[in-house]
């Protein structure tokens, strides 16, 4: 079987890097080439990815321990949003959540039913799942060095903009050119941003992140990494259709999302996952990118809806993209979030989110009636006993 | 322990948020299968917030739908709270580790579809990819081989996948080849223990509210009427409710599925082995299934009155069965298709009357459970808010049409062409998502990928390669390994399959094992 033999990156960013050093691995014997600035600055300082870093560096072969001593990063278990609905409002979203049930009613629900009436965590931090994979915000400058030196050790090479040939297959994580004609804007939904400057603010002696948004700009802070972050003009947005003939947009140029929750470079490397996964023999490429297109097409779709939920579910329902929108008239009548395909986004977590953002729903599951209140209670408490 | 998190404020409504004004009034018209599986599981999960009544009448019969199954019935059972052994005592349960197809694909040629995985993935790379490479290496066994399950099932061997055991015992599942006349009756008890009331009575009438158009009760034929709230309609085929009285269509398959009838009959189990699996074997003008019971054999030949006679059918299944038929063939009428929408104002359709798939792959009980588990999930209040609704009936489209896609892969992934029948299902034009499907899976090894739906990938490639529909590539990555190293490890796994399966128990064995009475 005939592999693609020459692979093309563009870029010089860590996505470009993720994505030649993902391919190098999972094609030994193909020639992979990073075609871009060797001197190419990081859009931002500030690192962060949910648990598919972990998962990447599993199928890269990068150790933890390097990684978290070169990079001085830190795991968290979800962001936490502070005064963001009004001063002294703080609500968590977890980074892997799930929603457990006892007699078919769902911890959730019964904490619905029960909120208010007892001192509670939040449910954010209830539903967190605690077995799973971290988070993890760290240097964004010393994770692109690390790429960089383990691109040159796997056989990963570099050529100028100038000096490339032709590919068998080519990735596009410039996120410096313009966006392509089939470019989706979100801008109505929520902002795109752009690191401002590191802030020059201490240790935050907090667990996870934290979040807050203050005169437009974004603060994002993790241990010893802090960042701010500034609107921009760019559209916040994707493309229709990420691969088109033998190129594929991944990053930035498929998908611009604000810098919440380690969201931009998660998406990247799923969808770097993704794309190994169906690399394309010689024939066959039309079906595969159909597949490849119909997947992510509707990951992105979701992973945008996510994205813009801490900003409009804020505002006035009209400024809602057609999935929050569904997602959010779902939940508001009765706790429940509707099942979508190929959302990365699970069930427990969009709970966490909609519920911190305020909405409460007008009932909940007559499953969550069946159990007495001390009943309901104690599996709540046996929940957050586990924290 | 203090992480930050603000207490959430006091909902509007509090802590009794969601409480109904008294419970909600329920209605099941028709018990069966789906009345009874549905009254047990609504009054496990819902208890004191509702009232069931179930009318049924002795006079109708029903239809039994489904002896074999799928391995999500035992969750079903697990979640009433039954145990196993009971369940499998009472409705003379066998064990099933898939179906075996015979002839679909051409005549001679036969394959299992496992409740379970070839080999493991690895590097991230499906086990087929490799097997593909390797067949191309002519150094691959049957990929069959590589299964645990179908081996098993084979070797007439059967043991439940431990609960610590690797990679390799955890590749599978199993389900049940039963009596489902006997499950009814098992679940009746059930409910009526937990306060379901049963009603004997035909219907005869259904009474609207005038305001609303909603159903407001049922009247019977000895002058009683029954009101509710909700109302179930599992009158099967009759859909009294769904279709009598609030004519809601019905979304016609016909022209993919085109067999609409089965005769049916029941045999002596022959001695020897209690095969683990059901077995499906093509026909001239449709198939028959054969499902070993502890007590009996299950027959049936399902096919197209547009190619064969019910006479000429009943005859062939007479001459195919292998022992003593118990008694004659029974025909049984259907059309392929689902209900365009199976909850309509505050009637919920659920089984026959909701939508009916031939039995190709036991999903009869399958999709009755699924539609009261979504029923569960989205239970309405006296409200009927089409919220619910809207997305009840979303869920069940899409699970009754990827079933749909799978069933039709099954005739029309065939080289036969010895009959009228087979060369319409050969030749037929098949709906998109499926043509979608096989035009991946043909390019590039890969089966089209959804979280929502009954069968997932190894299923289809278990169908794919076992009608001869063979990719014309596969994962690059599968090259990766040198073709020694891949051709000893292939080697190495089916030997390591071979000593687990001499390691089960006898299936009988098993059965005796677990003190369910088996025929000698």
């Amino acid at each position: 079987m005939s592999a693609p033999r020459r692979i093309h990156v563009c870029g010089g960013d860590i996505v470009a890097l993720a994505a030649a050093i993902a391919f190098k691995r999972a094609l030994p014997r193909a020639d992979v080439t990073l075609i871009g600035s060797r001197n190419e600055t990081v859009h931002q300082k500030y690192g962060a990815a949910g648990p598919v870093l972990a998962e990447f560096h599993r199928k890269i072969g990068l150790q933890p321990d390097i990684f978290e001593r070169a990079t001085r990063a830190i795991a968290v278990r979800g962001s936490m949003f502070e005064n963001w609905i009004e001063v002294g409002q703080n609500f968590f979203v977890p980074e892997a959540a799930n929603i457990p049930f006892a007699d078919g009613a769902a911890l959730h629900q019964l904490w619905l039913r029960r909120q208010g009436s007892h001192d509670q965590c939040g449910l954010g931090r209830l539903l967190a799942d605690r077995d799973a994979e971290p988070g993890y915000r760290f240097d964004a400058l010393a994770y692109r060095d690390l790429l960089v030196r383990m691109a040159a050790a796997i056989g990963v090479t570099r050529a100028g903009p100038a000096e490339p040939g032709s590919a068998t297959l080519r990735l596009d994580c410039e996120t410096s050119v313009l966006p392509r004609g089939d470019w989706e804007s979100w801008a109505d939904h929520c902002p795109a941003f752009e690191e401002n400057a590191l802030s020059e603010e201490g240790k935050v002696d907090r667990p996870d992140e934290w979040i807050s948004i203050e005169s437009g700009m974004l603060r994002c802070r993790a241990g010893p990494h802090l960042a701010s972050f500034a609107s921009t003009s760019r559209q916040s947005g994707r493309l229709g259709q990420p691969w088109t003939d033998n190129q594929v947009a991944i990053g930035r140029a498929a998908i611009d999302l604000p810098p919440l929750m380690g969201l931009p470079l998660s998406a990247a490397l799923s969808d770097i996952l993704r794309i190994i996964r169906f690399i394309p023999p010689v024939d066959g490429w039309e079906e595969i990118r159909q597949e490849y297109n119909r997947q992510t097409t509707a990951t992105h779709g979701a992973l945008l809806d996510w994205a813009s939920a801490p900003f409009s579910l804020l505002r006035a329902a009209s400024d809602r993209s057609c999935g929050l929108a569904h997602i959010a008239e779902q939940f508001s009548h009765r706790g429940r979030v509707p099942l979508r395909e190929h959302d990365p986004v699970s069930t427990g977590q969009w709970t966490a989110m909609l519920s911190g953002c305020g909405i409460r729903p007008r009932r909940i599951d007559p499953t969550a009636l069946v159990l007495g209140d001390d009943a309901a209670d104690q599996m709540i408490a046996r929940a957050a006993a586990t924290l | 322990m203090d992480f930050g998190e603000t207490a959430p404020r006091a909902a509007p409504s509090g802590a009794n948020v969601g409480r109904m004004a008294g419970p909600l009034r329920v209605v099941i018209v028709g018990g069966g299968t789906a009345g009874w599986m549905t009254a047990s599981a609504l009054t496990k999960f819902l208890a004191n917030q509702i009232e069931i009544q179930l009318v049924e009448s002795e006079e109708i019969g029903i239809v039994g739908v489904g002896e074999a199954t799928l391995p999500h019935l035992r969750a079903f059972i697990q979640r009433l709270g039954m145990d196993e052994a009971d369940f499998m005592e009472a409705t003379s349960a066998t064990f099933k580790l898939g179906i075996d197809f015979r002839d679909f694909g051409a005549i001679g040629e036969s394959y299992i579809h496992p409740f379970g995985a070839y080999g493991f993935d690895l590097a991230d790379v499906g086990f087929h990819h490799y097997w593909l490479r390797a067949n191309a290496g002519g150094k691959a066994r049957p990929i069959g081989d590589y299964s645990l399950p179908i081996m098993a099932a084979r070797a007439n061997n059967f043991a439940r996948p431990p609960a610590d055991g690797d990679a390799l015992d955890s590749s599978f599942g199993y389900a049940y080849q039963f009596d489902a006349t006997k499950l009814a009756p098992m679940l009746r008890k059930f409910s009526e223990q937990r306060g379901v009331v049963r009603t004997e009575g035909r219907v005869v009438a259904v009474e609207r509210n005038g305001d609303s158009g909603d159903i407001a009760a049922v009247r019977l034929a000895d002058g009683s009427r029954i009101a509710g709230d909700l109302f179930i309609d599992c009158s099967g085929f009759r859909a009294l409710l769904i279709d009598g009285e609030l004519e809601e269509g019905w979304e016609d398959w016909s022209e993919w599925l085109p067999c609409d009838r089965a005769a049916a009959l029941p045999c002596e189990a022959p001695e020897g082995p209690i095969e683990p699996y059901t077995r499906a074997t093509a026909m001239a003008a449709g198939w028959r299934w054969r499902i070993p019971l502890r007590h009996r054999i299950g027959n049936g030949y399902v096919f197209s009155s547009s190619h064969v006679s019910d006479d000429e059918a009943c005859a062939q299944i007479l001459g195919a069965i292998e022992g003593e038929p118990l008694a004659d063939p029974r025909v049984l009428r259907f059309r392929a298709g689902r209900r365009k929408r199976s909850w309509v104002r505050n009637a919920v359709a659920i089984g026959l009357a909701s939508g009916f798939l031939e039995p190709l792959e036991s999903t009869s009980i399958h999709l009755v459970q699924m539609a009261i588990t979504r029923l569960i999930e989205l239970f309405p209040d006296r409200s009927m808010s089409p919220l619910d609704r809207d997305e009840y009936n979303r869920l069940v489209d899409l699970e009754y049409d990827r079933v749909r896609d799978f069933l039709i892969l099954h005739y029309h992934a065939t080289r036969r062409d010895d009959s009228d029948f087979w060369n319409h299902v050969r030749t037929m034009r098949i709906p998109e998502t499926l043509q979608r499907k096989m035009a991946l899976w043909r390019a590039s090894g890969h089966v089209e990928q959804y979280s929502e739906g009954l069968f997932l990938e190894p299923s289809w490639i278990a169908v794919y390669m076992g009608q001869g529909i063979m990719p014309t590539a596969y994962d690059p990555r599968a090259d990766n390994p040198p073709y020694a190293a891949l051709s000893n490890a292939m080697t190495d796994l089916a030997g390591e399959i071979g000593r687990r399966v001499t390691a089960m128990s006898d299936h009988r064995a098993t059965l005796l094992g677990q003190r369910i009475r088996v025929a000698a």
